[in-house]
Formats: C-alpha cells, sequence, structure tokens
C-alpha cells in the first residue's frame, strides 16, 4: 500500500480530532471536503438542492460518527460512502429507485457505427450531455473514476457494491454512450 | 490479473484511463485493445474522461454552510450526549417549553410567504431583494432558506423578487454575505434594497 498522502495524514487527524469533539477540525475538514461532497452527491440526485441537503447530512454524519472511521481505507473513500448511503436514503423516501437501474442485465442488441460513436465523441457538448443522461448509478461511478479518480475497488466501497457490479455498471453506461453519441451524430449529419 | 477476460478489459478502460490500475491489470487492458484492433471504446472514454474533469457544477457558499451545520452540531451533540446528563437536559427542556411555544407563535407570523403586504423588518436581520433561477421549484426554495437560515419577509413582487431575512449574526458584513449567496445556483440576482 502506498504511503497516506500529506492530505489523507492530515484528514485522519482531523477525524482523531473530531472524534474528540473539537469543532475547529471539523471546520476544516467541511472546508477541504464539502465541495467534493457536494459534486458527488451532484451525480447521485440531480438536483443541486438535494445535493447541497446530502452533503450537509453527510458532514453532521461525520461529527456524530468520526470514531468509527476504521482507517482500512482514504479518509476521501470514506466520506463519499456516507454521502451515497444519505442519497440512498433520500431516493427510497421519494421512491426514486427504479427498476430500470437494476445492474443484472445488458442489453447487447443495438449496434452502432463505429464512425458515428467516433464522430459524437469529437463534440464536447454532445458527450457532456450523453454523460448526463446516463442513470445516476452509473454517472455515480463515471465521475468518481474521472473526477475523483479513485480505484474501481474504491468505488465499489464508496457505493457499497461488489466490484463486479461497478463493471457491469459500466458496460451499461458505455453501450447507452455509445448510442447516445452515434445517434445524436447521425442526426447531426442527416441534418447537414 | 491473467484471468482477465475481455468483458473485465472492456470493464476496466476508465480506470486504464484514470491511471489507478494494477501493473498486470493495466498490462491485460492494452492486450486486448491490441487484439481488438479497434479503440472506438478508449477514444470514447476519454472524451467523457475530458468532459467529466471539467464538470464542476457551481457549489454553494461555504460560509453560509458551514454556519448552518455549526447550527446544528449543538443538536447532534444532544442526540449522542451520555445517559447521567438526560435527566439534567429534561428539566432545562420543560422550563424552555413554555418560551419555546412563544416563540413559535412569534415566528410563524414571519415565516409563511406573504403574496401581499409586508412584515415588520428586523433590526437584527438582513433584508434583501432575491429573485430566484426560474427553474427552482418550491422545494428548492424552501430547501436553500432553510440552508442559509434566511426566511422570506415579502414578496414576490410582480417581477418575481422577494425580499428574504437573514439574522445578522449569521453574516457581520453584507458585502461577504451578497457575494456569497450569487454564487448559490438557485439565486439569479440579490441586491440590497433601494
Amino acid at each position: 500500500m502506498n504511503a497516506p498522502s500529506d492530505i489523507e495524514t492530515q484528514s485522519r487527524q482531523w477525524l482523531v480530532e473530531i472524534a474528540a469533539g473539537r469543532e475547529a477540525a471539523l471546520e476544516q475538514f467541511y472546508r477541504h471536503y464539502h465541495g467534493q461532497a457536494f459534486q458527488f452527491a451532484l451525480r447521485l440526485v440531480s438536483n443541486s438542492a438535494d445535493a447541497a441537503e446530502l452533503a450537509n447530512e453527510a458532514m453532521l454524519e461525520v461529527w456524530r460518527s468520526a470514531t468509527r472511521f476504521a482507517g482500512d481505507s482514504r479518509v476521501r473513500t470514506w466520506l463519499f460512502g456516507i454521502v451515497n448511503h444519505r442519497a440512498i436514503d433520500l431516493l427510497r423516501r421519494r421512491r426514486r429507485l427504479h427498476s430500470d437501474e437494476v445492474d443484472e442485465l445488458i442489453d447487447e442488441s443495438p449496434g452502432c457505427s463505429v464512425a458515428d460513436v467516433i464522430g459524437g465523441a469529437q463534440d464536447a457538448g454532445r458527450v457532456r450531455a450523453c454523460v448526463a443522461q446516463l442513470p445516476e448509478r452509473q454517472k455515480a461511478v463515471v465521475h468518481l473514476a474521472f473526477f475523483e479518480e479513485l480505484s474501481y475497488p474504491e468505488v465499489a466501497q464508496v457505493l457499497n457494491v461488489p466490484v463486479g457490479t461497478i463493471k457491469t455498471r459500466v458496460m451499461h453506461a458505455k453501450l447507452r454512450l455509445q448510442q447516445c453519441l452515434a445517434g445524436a451524430f447521425a442526426d447531426a449529419r442527416s441534418l447537414s | 490479473m491473467s484471468s482477465t477476460t475481455p468483458f473485465d478489459s472492456s470493464a476496466l478502460i476508465p480506470w486504464y484511463l484514470n491511471g489507478t490500475l494494477a501493473t498486470e491489470e493495466r498490462r491485460a487492458v492494452e492486450s486486448w485493445l491490441v487484439a481488438s484492433g479497434s479503440d472506438v471504446e478508449l477514444q470514447m472514454w476519454r472524451a467523457v474522461q475530458q468532459q467529466v474533469r471539467i464538470d464542476r457544477a457551481v457549489e454553494p457558499g461555504t460560509e453560509l454552510g458551514w454556519r448552518r451545520l455549526r447550527g446544528q452540531l449543538g443538536i447532534a451533540q444532544e442526540a449522542t450526549r451520555p445517559a447521567w446528563k438526560w435527566r439534567a437536559a429534561l428539566a432545562a427542556g420543560i422550563l424552555a417549553i413554555a418560551s419555546f411555544q412563544t416563540l413559535i407563535l412569534l415566528r410563524q407570523e414571519t415565516v409563511h410567504l406573504p403574496l401581499s403586504g409586508t412584515t415588520v423588518a428586523s433590526p437584527d436581520a438582513w433584508r434583501l431583494q432575491v429573485r430566484f433561477a426560474e427553474r427552482a421549484t418550491i422545494r428548492d426554495i424552501n430547501a436553500l432558506l432553510l440552508r442559509i437560515d434566511a426566511h422570506i419577509a415579502d414578496g414576490p413582487s410582480a417581477l418575481g423578487v422577494y425580499e428574504i431575512s437573514i439574522p445578522r449574526a449569521d453574516a457581520t458584513n453584507v458585502d461577504d454575505l451578497l457575494q456569497e449567496l450569487r454564487r448559490e445556483p438557485l439565486i439569479e440576482q440579490v441586491t440590497l434594497p433601494p
């Protein structure tokens, strides 16, 4: 295992102090991590008001349960796990965990033209729109991999699912992205 | 891992790109890319990576968020307080109930959203004129007001402008407060009343 980074060492120290009830340590923790917690929450709930509420709830949870940090993951991974857990609670309350997000099935049927996928991927705005239309669970994986640059075992830990499920979600996301990019490119081509 | 399947290799491309794969996994993905003879997946994921990296949503103001959280810590501490203290807390709570009820009654007069008329301005609160983003729902606005410890004191006007009230104890400098509120995604415009 690599040596912990400076920020990881500092974060663990903050948690020790938070566990001892030091509000100043929570403030430093909050200032460092609140933005990241919000960005991740936003991918889970797709609504800035809910995301802000989730990030706040996660910070409150850190205050309450810093003693439960076992030290077997990075602090950031642990915090994102709390955000994810809170988001699941919220979505369950609103009954927004749909069956279309079941991970087991992959629809391999629709074939896309390679040229259309590559053509679609050249347009940043189109890529952004296609990522935005992914279901929240797939969006969360993409965000954690590319925005937070977590490893895939860490992503699995944050989302509290087996590694195999993460791979399946990536394959789902890949197919959706290919279809979206190719479809948008073909539409644009037919209009021109 | 030498047992990496084509499915695994394809599914691991995002982590091949973010550089977090173990050496063997990285080699397996590279071998698969060569064997498949097409880098369309790699190109697609690379485009997604570039887009996601820069896709940072506007974050809510840290100062107001922190002040709200700090205000909640007392509640969190109460919840985790050792058992031997609960009786003292209960006694204090009973004494506080009567005055708290009075506070609720007073507060109810100003918390509601007046569609016309105005509430009395308090010298202990900043009054600000706010226009919310068109996409903001009532639930969004309520969540925002709760988070920044504000309530609607007047409005909306015919132009959709509200006056909100924020305790001065939460923000001693009104310019800082205005700056922070301008960073809120749901607030389109915020100014001091003329």
